[in-house]
């Protein structure tokens, strides 16, 4: 199985001399949902926003399908095939949803239009919003819209940080049977949750961090399993 | 009192144009460029270098001042102070900007700037005021008891036609939603492939256009002097923060009640203090609605 | 020879005095975080309320009190403090780039009023004769030169040594936390715009008292005295000198003022009369240069203050 997506002792941080992800290897392959779980401040959002060229790399390599996109300047994520959503404010409130996916198909030429009804075709939910600011959306629409704009590009990589963050858990479930058919469908997903539980029921392996590296890895079903991980990471309260 | 207000609804047609630029840098670049107002300086003194080395046209049109050579001169000033603007970003806040300098870095490398700007027409133009043409325009009375020169009408419908331009741009093309979208949240808009140093670039050109054409207008109408910049920072800013910062509509409105009050101020109060009339609607917008009145980019 | 040590000490004299209005300066910018755009307005209520408290009795105008050299300075003291505190009250919840344009109208409106209220300023005539402090005792213009720069040397001390005390006081920390942190100032329950609004007023007095010195160097008061130019150049004095640092800012007031009257000096000598509109023109140019390049090449300017905040404090989310 050929990683989509490997990422190799990677070195990452804000300010110089001070890295918070510090020597962190990964893969992920086609059609795989992969979760990085770790408690507040183990460096995970740091880590994807790194690959995405959002933080700045000090150290290691980031190759997606073999190419070397250490660093990348973000704005070229979209059309070297990586889609991103971020956390919480991920869609532009003062804009129209209709604007936002124009936005998102800023890099496309003739097939934008294709691309759009696409996207308004697998929610049709933004279709009835089309002309509405992102403001007015509900936290599920807007989630949904994001993953919408990451999607517009055809991406063959999905990087999600805290995609449930603020969302109520019945939509949380919505979101996440979302994701596990988009990776079903051939994509590879990259997810960063503090929801980890419910994250790593559908997710295929998943990454434990801690101190900006990664502790444990292994199938999602392991590490649900596992009970260090499960006391120091999925919470204590769980019985059984 | 109607000709106090056809006055000030020109006056603020050339203070909605500066005032539009600020307001893209307050919105897209983040900070409050002190310098906006010596583009609409440079403006005015490119199209008079176009004009001294074009000649002024032997025929004009109709009942205007002006011929062909000065068409050319707004266009040639307006590409030339678009390029200046780039040239001072290049030069100053881009390299600021690479180094994530705090954004009052930015405003007193600003005041440097405009220091800088303001000095040099100066000292290549001198302290002078000077005029475009030499020739005596008579004002029509478009309504009982209003004369406006046939010049200043032309400023007006040129000024709705940028403006018109502007909104259409921002409104429907890839550029002016990716400006937008890069107003409300750079690091969102890169993610989505909107490179924003080239959105940034074009806001400067946008802006350093624009700023041209008010300074061209100015110049026409009144008269140009290398002080026009330091005297319209104050009209522009209020009207920008009137507006709302980032908001084109509202930088148009605020220029027009800066123009207007500044004009019917002489009703009240002594011409002497005119000057500061922007200044006390700056402090009553403070006081009431400090987002201004269309501020609505989520900050 | 004597010649050019009068004029070194009046040079140094005038350094001094703007040493002053930097170090208010520095309180607001350096300590505070505050942008007052508008120093130049300050600076000439301070020299207005100086001149009108020791000023000749004049049958037209307002004032002329004729009153000691100390109390003229009480009076510019008072006089910009209440300003201050008017301005400070309208716009001490404002940040950054509001303040700065709300104080630079401020600084304009002041011109203003010092052009056109002629029954209390005498408009563009400025008020002469105003006399300076202990004139007579001295038989030359050396003598008083000299008097008066020790004057402002002791001034500068006093004023630095006062400032050095109260930024070091549990006040001063306060005034720093917030700088840093505003959020964490008040979730400690600090009153942060109280404290701002004092360090704008104590600001602001600085340089209303330097106006006053400044008046009571040269004798007399103009409005051209108080072009928006000076704010500009005692900014830079504070950039170039070093924001955060006293001494910086008498270091910069010396150096920008070198430049200046150097590059005056320079002028007027080598460039025909036709030019000297142009020379003064590039003097200017120099200032915005110095400011710039500051700006890009040594932000900290020659001795800034050094950091002392953790890197890490201030960092987004992970």
């Amino acid at each position: 199985m050929s990683a989509v997506l490997a990422v190799d002792d990677l070195v990452a941080g804000y300010v110089a001399d001070l890295p918070i992800v510090t020597g962190v290897s990964m893969t992920l392959s086609p059609g795989e949902l992969v979760t990085i779980i770790g408690p507040n401040g183990a460096g995970k959002s740091t880590l994807v926003k790194a690959i995405a060229g959002l933080v700045t790399v000090m150290g290691g390599r980031v190759r997606l399908e073999g190419n070397d996109i250490t660093g990348i300047q973000t704005h070229r994520l979209p059309r070297s095939g990586v889609g991103y959503v971020a956390q919480s404010s991920n869609v532009f409130t003062s804009l129209t949803v209709h604007e936002n996916l124009r936005v998102a198909s800023h890099t496309l030429g003739a097939e934008r239009a294709e691309r759009l009804a696409d996207a308004y075709e697998m929610f049709p939910d933004l279709k009835r919003y089309r002309d509405q600011k992102g403001r007015v959306l509900s936290g599920g629409q807007r989630q949904m819209l994001a993953l919408g704009m990451a999607l517009v590009c055809r991406p063959r990589v999905i990087l999600l940080d805290e995609p449930s963050a603020g969302l109520a858990p019945a939509i949380v479930q919505d979101v996440f049977s979302r994701l596990r058919a988009l990776a079903d469908s051939g994509l590879a997903l990259l997810m960063v949750e503090q929801n980890a539980r419910a994250a790593l029921q559908l997710s295929d392996r998943g990454y434990v961090m801690a101190e900006g590296a990664a502790k444990i890895e292994g199938p999602a079903n392991d590490l649900l399993a596992d009970p260090k991980v499960a006391e120091i990471y999925l919470g204590t309260r769980r019985a059984s | 009192m109607g000709q106090l207000i056809a006055d000030g609804i020109l006056t603020g047609a050339v203070l909605s144009l500066g005032a539009i630029g600020v307001t893209l840098t307050l919105g897209i670049l983040r900070f409050a460029n002190f310098s906006h107002s010596e583009l609409v300086t440079w403006g005015g003194y490119f199209a008079l270098t176009f004009i001294a080395f074009a000649g002024t046209s032997a025929e004009t049109f109709g009942p205007l001042s002006f011929g062909w050579s000065f068409v050319g001169a707004i266009i040639i000033a307006g590409i030339a102070t678009a390029g200046l603007a780039l040239l001072v970003d290049a030069l100053v806040f881009s390299r600021l900007r690479k180094r994530r300098a705090a954004e009052m870095t930015l405003v007193f490398a600003s005041f440097g700037v405009a220091l800088l700007l303001r000095h040099i027409i100066v000292l290549i133009f001198g302290p002078h005021a000077v005029y475009y043409t030499g020739t005596l325009q008579f004002a029509v009375e478009v309504l009982p008891g209003v004369r406006v020169m046939p010049d200043q009408i032309l400023v007006l419908v040129l000024t709705l036609l940028f403006v018109l331009g502007l909104h259409l741009t921002l409104k429907f093309s890839r550029l002016g939603i990716a400006m937008r979208a890069s107003a409300e949240s750079p690091d969102l808009a890169r993610v989505h492939g909107v490179d924003v140093r080239v959105v940034i670039r074009w806001t400067w050109a946008i802006g350093g256009g624009l700023a041209a054409a008010a300074g061209v207008f100015y110049g026409l109408t009144v008269q140009l002097r290398p002080e026009i910049g330091f005297a319209l920072l104050l009209p522009l800013f209020t009207a920008a923060l009137l507006g709302g910062s980032g908001s084109v509509y509202g930088a148009v409105i605020g220029g027009l009640i800066i123009g207007l009050s500044e004009s019917l101020s002489v009703l009240i109060i002594p011409t002497g203090y005119k000057q500061a009339v922007p200044f006390l609607i700056l402090l009553l917008i403070l006081y009431l609605r400090p987002r201004g009145l269309f501020g609505d980019v989520a900050k | 020879m004597m010649g050019y040590v009068s004029y070194l000490s009046f040079f140094l004299t005038l350094a001094l005095i703007y040493g002053i209005a930097t170090m208010g300066l520095n309180m607001q910018w350096g300590f505070t975080g505050l942008f007052n755009a508008g120093v130049v307005g300050f600076f000439a209520i301070g020299g207005y309320a100086y001149a009108i408290v020791i000023g000749p009795d004049r049958p037209d105008l307002v004032g002329g009190f004729e009153l000691p050299f100390v109390i003229g300075l009480l009076g510019a003291l008072a006089f910009s403090a209440l300003a201050a505190l008017i301005v400070g009250l309208a716009t001490m919840r404002l940040r950054s780039h509001y303040l700065a344009i709300s104080t630079f109208g401020i600084a304009l409106t002041i011109q203003l009023v010092a052009l056109n209220f002629e029954s209390l300023t005498a408009g563009n005539l400025g008020l002469i004769g105003l006399g300076r402090p202990l004139e007579d005792a001295f038989d030359t213009p050396l003598g008083f030169n000299l008097f008066y720069l020790g004057l402002m040397v002791v001034a500068t001390l006093v004023v630095y040594g006062a400032l050095q005390l109260i930024l070091h006081s549990p006040w001063g920390r306060v005034l720093r936390a917030i700088r840093e942190d505003e959020e964490a100032a008040i979730s400690l329950g600090k009153n942060v715009s109280r404290f701002r609004l004092e360090a704008f007023v104590i600001g602001c007095s600085l340089m209303g008292l330097a106006g006053a010195f400044y008046v009571g160097s040269i004798g007399y008061i103009s409005p051209f005295d108080f072009l928006p130019i000076v704010t500009f150049q005692i900014w830079t004095m504070l950039i170039l000198g070093g924001s955060g640092n006293n001494r910086g800012a008498i270091l910069g007031a010396i150096v920008v003022w070198g430049v200046w009257t150097s590059s005056g000096w320079l002028i007027s000598t080598v460039l025909p009369p036709a030019w000297q509109v142009r020379g003064a023109a590039s003097q200017v140019i120099l200032i915005g240069l110095i400011l710039v390049l500051t700006l890009l090449y040594r932000p900290r300017g020659l001795i800034g203050e050094r950091v002392t905040v953790s890197s890490g404090a201030k960092l987004n989310d992970r």
